[in-house]
């Protein structure tokens, strides 16, 4: 196994991450999907550190699942914000930034 | 570092002041008014110990205030004066002075009013006193945004424009200008190779800048200053910002805000960039045409007081930029005279409109007339400021007038990108330019107060009182004196001037031995 | 010490008006004017020591007034000075003799006017912008005081400000000179550009030396004629003539001194100052200029006079007269008659000066009336005004040996010797005239039957002692100054002079013949059948008409002004409102707006839409960075 196969897998999974930001509506899948491109990135980080041959992206990895830990924490709650007043989970109807 | 008291007080005493009057009860105005005048006092002393201590053949920057800041990109508080810095801050100081005892009528938020003036006050001596890029841009914005708070909350309605469009148009216009300024003054950091980059001011004089970089950016850094002086045709935000503009505030406004591009075009445009003046000022003398007779046209045209005397400074402001695009030493000194003489003279304009303003609360022409009668001195002093700005012998506008028409008849107009040379005509159209004031002044005098008197006026209240009389007097008397005694004022800007112009005729010298050699065979193929 | 005096005598008057206008308590106090009339008789005093001082007190003394100048003498150097030659001596006779008169004469005239003190402040500020002129050492100097003398004629004019005639003259008179000192101011700098200096010295060295007659003709005749325009307007030439008459809205001491006896001879004075840059015909061709300014001084010395015989108010006629007599002057400065030119000039001061203050002797008489046609008869009621009246009248008229007998016969002489018969013709008709009008405002004035209503009474005696002072003078002045050698003590100017002239007799004795006729005509018309005039007048209907709308030269202006030039600035007006204000900026406001309307768009507050294009700029922004 090479860095190559790692920084592959870490790619599918961006992209698959990102197709589901992209294309899904329903607000619970989106922020998976960007669970999955947090930890495609954490993979990738990952990859390099053993391509490198230090530790640096490994602490990283810790900053990435931190981050993405309270990210979930204030996105579901503002979710939770969100359907309570609009009863919905749908991204498309909430557009009160229009311009 | 170091550190000259003179410079450094002319700054901080108007900024101490505005930090102090935070800290004052708003009620106590007579304090306020007290801390007002002593804060505007100091500065008039020191500027006048400044212009007697001024060595015209000494150092070309002298009262040099030098404090490091950020070494690392070259950034310092450096103050210093030449002699043109000293006749503008000599003009700010008596215009704030004055300024200050002709608001005596203001009564909303005065606490507020003089914290905003004298921040205003401060930004314009750090103008003219910064020797160093950053602290120029950084005061002329200071002199620029209090002006917006001043004009919208103390302002009085001009003709058909609300004072809010008016402050919002002269904000806009100044900043869209002071950005074209900055663009170009971060330029002309940048264009010094790294590890010698600088913002003083002194140094990139001494190092030169490029000549092609000169001509492409000299136009960026003139037309951002131009926007103040204001050259036509972005002069339309000015009249209207005059007449919005309470008395103080039109006073500052007409007599030192305008000569912050004026001087700025002198001091970073040709201090800087001597071959870029060189090269593009012929166009301008062409442009200030416009400004001189449509001016002048346009305000014989309004019957509002203050929008005559707004479009006349424009008509006047076009003088001073023909001053300056001859390129020589005489009508450059001219420029720089006529910037003072006519600080002065609309300074006394506006304080006088205020007051009858206060009073009638009208300056439509056809409302007023015959109000000599009920005004002897005010009526008296406005005759005398319009023949001073008609151009009379025995004030400053006249000799300073005399200095820009006779450099302009020797001065020969390039026009950059074409092969035309234009001799005379700017000058000749100056000099109907003055026809043009008188009919516009004298109408206005004529309309305002001759005529027989109305009984409408009856109520009026003169000037009695020696607080009332003193801005006036003092500003005729300034007037007068440089007017009939020009010699020791025109030495100090002489001596500044000729600094600065050395350079543009070394540059002008360089420019016709690198275009003789070409132009020769156009001559000879045209010949043929 | 004569230069001190001539700096204490310039700078006299001046000290007089600042004092005046600064101090209330003198302004208001009866100390006021006498410290002016002090203040002007020093000018007289001194004229009279220079004069009998002769060559030993000549110089020129000079004040750097603003210096641009660097150690080697390249730049601007300004001066302002005292030049004293036999030309500025007799100027300064003129400003001084008459002057003093007149200051004392406005004592009486002016009694009970409650801003007396203003008046002798603008008063003394006119003497000294006039003695400005007089002892101009360089052009700039002389269009300084020009400048002054324009100012004070400006307030001195609108003095009774409360009158809306009489501001609307004071506008007048200073805008029409404006105009005139736009030619002045660029002859200047014209030849400056010639002669590289201001100063007077240098600029006849250069013309002489240089020989720019020689090698710049065209433009020297081009700047002399721009000078002359300068000229043409202080001294009311046409086309510049309109103010003057206007100008009598000023107090009557104003009028005689300022728009008869000097500040309007102060363009006879310059040009005569200055005749390097004219020449004279005849010894070199100096171009068309002087030919011009013979002509000009014709149409207007006739226009003038003939507009003269119809006016009803004292004052204007006499006004129209000052016209015509300058005319005179002019046209003798055209032929290079310097000295006669000057010779006129001196004695019209006191002839004309005195005419005025007779006129003014009347109206105050007659309680401030000024229509002749509502006088009368005051032959009796008015003794010493009436024989000053007429020994003025008489010198005007040219009746030898009065004053205006010699000068105006050495006017004729000069146009006979430089061969210009058709202007003789002019001036000899012109001097019929002059006694037609003249007569006409004396038999109207003086006799028949009182017509008026008020009580008429004789002026006091500080008005009349100065009126039998300049009657005397009006005597004496021309058999002095032509027996004693007054054209030769006025040099012969570097040879270009047309000489000292004598009496022709058979000139002389014809314009003595015509001007009897015109008296007889005047005596026909006004006392002896006083219906012909009437019948004249229906007869000639056009004519009259005519000449009462002042060959509607005035009316022209008046066009000129309020629609030709009001239109243009309508214009530029319209210009700066529509479409610099609503245009341009207005402009840049509805595309600032329309592009943020489009631009709003793009916020659609979608989320997916943002991602969207954050995904479309990272492709950008990666294919950017492969590609480079």
């Amino acid at each position: 196994m090479t860095v190559g196969h790692v920084i592959v897998v870490a790619g599918i999974l961006f992209t698959i991450g990102m197709m589901g930001v992209l294309a899904r509506r329903n607000i619970l899948v989106v922020l998976l999907s960007v669970e999955l491109m947090l930890n495609a990135t954490a993979l990738a980080f990952c990859g390099f550190s053993r391509l490198v041959g230090n530790f640096d992206g490994q602490i990283m990895v810790f900053f990435i699942i931190a981050v993405a830990a309270a990210e979930v924490a204030v996105g579901l709650a503002m979710v939770i914000a969100l359907f309570r007043l609009r009863l919905t989970v749908n991204v498309d109807r909430v557009d009160l930034l229009k311009g | 570092m170091t550190i000259h008291l003179f410079s450094l007080a002319i700054l901080l005493v108007p900024l101490a002041a505005t930090i102090r009057l935070f800290f004052v009860d708003p009620k106590q105005t007579a304090r306020i008014h007290g801390i007002a005048k002593l804060a505007t006092f100091i500065p008039l002393v020191v500027s006048f110990l400044m212009w007697m201590g001024y060595d015209t053949s000494g150092e070309k920057y002298q009262f040099v205030t030098d404090i490091p800041w950020v070494e690392s990109i070259g950034l310092g508080l450096r103050l210093g004066a030449d002699g043109i810095t000293i006749a503008m801050l000599l003009l700010t100081s008596l215009v704030m002075f004055t300024g200050v005892y002709v608001s005596g009528s203001i009564t909303d938020r005065v606490k507020e009013h003089y914290i905003l003036l004298l921040g205003l006050g401060t930004g314009v001596f750090g103008v003219f006193l910064s020797l160093d890029l950053f602290f120029f841009y950084f005061f002329y914005e200071l002199a620029v945004i209090p002006m917006f708070l001043l004009i919208g909350v103390w302002g009085s309605r001009a003709a058909q424009y609300s004072k809010e469009y008016a402050t919002t148009k002269l904000t806009l216009y100044l900043t869209a200008g002071a950005v074209f300024a900055l663009v170009g003054l971060l330029a002309l950091y940048f264009q010094a190779p790294e590890g010698a980059r600088t913002f003083d001011i002194r140094k990139l004089e001494a190092m030169g800048v490029d000549t092609d970089f000169q001509r492409v950016w000299f136009p960026v850094i003139f037309l951002g200053f131009a926007a103040i002086i204001p050259m036509w045709p972005l002069h339309s935000w000015s009249p209207i910002g005059h007449a919005a503009a309470p008395s103080a505030v039109s006073m500052l406004h007409a007599g030192v805000l305008m000569k912050l591009g004026a001087y700025g075009v002198l001091r970073i445009g040709y201090g800087l960039m001597p071959a870029g003046a060189d090269h593009w000022m012929g166009w301008v003398a062409l442009l200030c045409v416009m400004n001189i007779l449509y001016g002048g046209m346009v305000a014989m045209a309004q019957r509002d007081m203050k929008f005559i005397i707004g479009f006349s400074s424009s008509s006047h402001m076009g003088y001073v930029l023909l001053g300056l695009a001859t390129l020589g030493v005489t009508g450059v000194s001219g420029a720089v005279f006529l910037m003072f003489a006519h600080g002065i003279m609309t300074a006394l304009a506006f304080g006088l409109i205020g007051f009858f303003y206060d009073q009638t609360h009208t300056r439509v022409l056809d409302d007023l007339g015959g109000m000599i009668k009920q005004m002897p001195f005010i009526g008296t002093c406005f005759v005398i400021m319009a023949m001073a700005s008609a151009g009379l012998p025995g004030f400053a506008n006249f000799a300073s007038e005399l200095l820009v028409i006779v450099g302009s008849w020797n001065a020969e107009y390039t026009l950059a990108g074409t092969s035309i040379t234009v001799r005379y005509l700017p000058t000749i159209a100056a000099v109907w330019g003055l026809v043009v004031t008188g009919v516009y002044l004298l109408r206005a005098v004529r309309d305002a107060w001759f005529g027989p008197p109305n009984p409408r006026w009856d109520g009026l209240k003169d000037a009695v009182t020696f607080k009332q009389k003193m801005p006036f007097v003092v500003l005729i008397l300034v007037l007068t004196y440089t007017g009939c005694f020009p010699g020791r004022l025109l030495d100090t800007i002489e001596s500044g001037v000729r600094n600065v112009m050395e350079r543009v005729e070394a540059a002008g010298a360089v420019d016709a031995a690198e275009v003789s050699p070409e132009s020769a065979p156009d001559d000879e193929g045209a010949a043929k | 010490m004569a230069v001190f005096l001539g700096w204490l005598t310039l700078l006299a008057p001046l000290g007089a008006a600042v004092a005046l206008t600064i101090s209330p308590s003198l302004r208001n106090s009866s100390r006021g004017p006498k410290v002016a009339i002090a203040s002007v008789l020093v000018s007289f005093f001194t004229a009279l020591i220079f004069l009998i001082g002769g060559e030993s007190i000549e110089y020129i003394s000079r004040w750097s007034w603003m210096d641009l100048s660097t150690s080697d003498g390249d730049g601007l150097l300004i001066e302002l000075g005292i030049l004293v030659d036999p030309l500025s001596k007799m100027m300064l006779l003129v400003v001084g003799g008459v002057g003093s008169a007149i200051f004392i004469y406005a004592l009486g005239y002016m009694k009970g006017d409650k801003s007396i003190g203003r008046f002798y402040a603008k008063f003394a500020l006119f003497v000294f912008s006039m003695l400005g002129i007089v002892f101009a050492t360089n052009f700039l100097m002389i269009f300084i005081f020009w400048e002054l003398v324009g100012a004070s004629s400006y307030l001195l004019i609108g003095y009774y400000y409360e009158k809306p005639s009489a501001c609307e003259a004071a506008k007048k008179a200073f805008l029409t000179n404006r105009v005139a000192d736009f030619g002045f101011l660029l002859g200047i700098l014209m030849i400056y550009d010639l002669a590289g200096s201001f100063d007077f010295e240098a600029i006849e060295a250069a013309v002489v030396g240089n020989n720019l007659t020689s090698t710049n003709p065209a433009q020297l005749a081009f700047a002399s004629f721009l000078i002359f325009l300068g000229a043409a307007g202080k001294s009311a030439q046409i086309p510049f003539h309109v103010w003057l008459p206007d100008a009598m809205e000023g107090p009557t001491p104003v009028s005689a001194l300022m728009h008869a006896a000097t500040m309007v001879a102060a363009g006879v004075y310059m040009v005569i100052r200055v005749f390097f840059c004219f020449g004279g015909v005849g010894s070199i061709d100096w171009g068309w200029a002087p030919e011009v300014i013979a002509n000009t001084g014709a149409v207007t010395a006739f226009l003038a006079a003939t507009i003269a015989m119809v006016q009803r108010d004292i004052k204007k006629v006499l006004a129209y007269s000052t016209l015509s007599q300058l005319g005179y002057m002019v046209m003798a400065l055209g032929v290079g008659a310097y000295g006669v030119a000057m010779f006129h000039l001196t004695t019209h001061a006191f002839f004309k000066g005195l005419l005025f203050l007779c006129a003014g002797s009347v109206i105050h008489g007659c309680h401030h009336e000024q229509d002749m046609f509502q006088m009368g008869g005051l032959r009796k009621k008015m003794p010493t005004t009436f024989w000053t009246f007429t020994v003025g009248m008489l010198a005007l008229t040219g009746i030898p040996p009065l004053a205006g007998f010699f000068s105006k016969d050495l006017v004729l002489d000069a146009l006979h010797v430089r061969h210009f018969g058709g202007l003789q013709f002019v001036a000899t008709v012109t001097a019929g005239l002059t006694a037609l009008y003249m007569g006409r405002s004396w038999f109207l004035t003086f006799f028949g039957k009182y017509r008026g209503h008020a009580e008429v009474h004789e002026s006091p005696k500080v008005m009349t002692f100065p009126l039998i002072y300049l009657a005397i003078c009006s005597v004496l002045i021309g058999a002095v100054g032509y027996f004693g050698g007054f054209q030769e003590y006025m040099g012969d100017r570097a040879g270009r002079d047309i000489g000292v002239l004598h009496i022709n007799a058979s000139l002389a004795i014809t314009s003595v013949f015509v001007a009897l006729v015109g008296y007889g005509i005047a005596y026909l018309f006004f006392v002896k059948k006083p219906e012909l005039a009437d019948r004249a007048k229906a007869r000639f209907s056009f004519v009259h008409r005519l000449l009462d709308n002042r060959y509607y030269i005035d009316d022209f202006y008046l066009w000129l002004v309020g629609s030709v030039q009001q239109s243009a600035a309508q214009f530029c007006r319209f210009i700066e409102e529509r479409i610099v204000v609503r245009g341009m900026v207005g402009g840049t406001v509805a595309g600032t707006r329309f592009a943020a309307d489009r631009t709003r768009r793009l916020q659609t507050g979608r989320v997916v839409f943002y991602a969207y294009l954050f995904l479309a700029g990272v492709t950008l922004a990666v294919c950017a960075m492969v590609l480079a």
